[in-house]
């Protein structure tokens, strides 16, 4: 009988709200380690929104387009989800920076006029 | 770990199915049942269906020793949103690289589909979980 090991063994799941322009820090990276991505769902509750899945460059910390870097992005309707397959039976390999201490990751949320709720689901390994 | 029902010729996984249909307002637990003591539930596909709203699904776990249904007794397994008249299915076991399961049951813990709207309307949903028990 074949053996089975699941290779994206963490989840991190939250929610947030956002008129314009939202960052959520989902941590920092553990020195030493990178995050490796598996596969995110990203929901839109009530208004469309844009997601990106970032990582903080080497020696940066902050939530901005200048000190991360792009791993993914998508976007979904009002009222709907995205699945995101990142890593696609191993022909894709999405990897932060190797953490020294610094470095978070970041799901960056941009959208247009009135507030709405935003949710996600991660499933990742530190490698 | 082993594959449930590994072994030659034809096989089947997840060999086991919940499915079950209604309306919803604006919140609505639905209680899949006791996990069993001694073992988890492994779910390998999830199929919703919202008929004629926007809903959210959430699969859910209870964490250990609690047995309701609230957002703070459970952990999240999977989710998605769905727009009236659409369905999705969720793979929830990526040909081995996710292993989703609830937890390991005390006697006590239940696993749940939470629905959410905006809208108190009541709108139809239809679900579909294909697990096995591990």
């Amino acid at each position: 009988m074949a053996e089975v090991t699941p290779i994206f063994d963490k989840i991190i799941t939250g929610s947030g709200s956002l008129a314009t322009d939202l960052w959520i820090d989902l941590g920092a990276i553990p020195t030493g380690k990178r995050i490796f991505y598996g596969y995110a769902t990203l929901v839109a509750e009530d208004k469309a929104c844009q997601f990106e899945l970032r990582s903080n460059l080497t020696g940066q910390s902050t939530g901005t387009t200048g000190t991360t870097e792009l791993h993914d992005w998508c976007s979904a309707n009002g009222g709907d989800s995205n699945d995101r397959d990142l890593y696609f039976y191993g022909n894709l390999a999405l990897l932060s920076v190797t953490g020294t201490g610094t470095e978070h990751w970041w799901i960056h949320i941009k959208s247009k006029g009135a507030t709405g709720v935003v949710d996600y689901i991660i499933r990742y390994q530190e490698y | 770990m082993g594959k449930p029902g590994g072994g030659g010729g034809s096989v089947s996984f997840f060999n086991l199915s919940l499915t079950g249909s209604g309306s919803a307002g604006t919140e609505l637990w639905i209680d899949l049942g006791l996990i069993p003591t001694g073992n988890r539930f492994w779910i390998g596909l999830a199929n919703f269906t919202s008929v004629d709203k926007v809903l959210g699904f959430d699969l859910r776990t209870n964490t250990t020793s609690k047995s309701t249904g609230t957002v703070a007794n459970t952990a999240l397994l999977a989710t998605a949103s769905l727009r009236a008249g659409t369905s999705k299915s969720l793979d929830l076991y990526k040909a081995g690289a996710l292993h989703t399961e609830t937890v390991l049951g005390t006697g006590v813990e239940h696993w749940w589909i939470r629905l959410y709207s905006k809208s108190a309307v009541s709108g139809t949903y239809l679900y579909k979980i294909s697990y096995t028990l591990e």
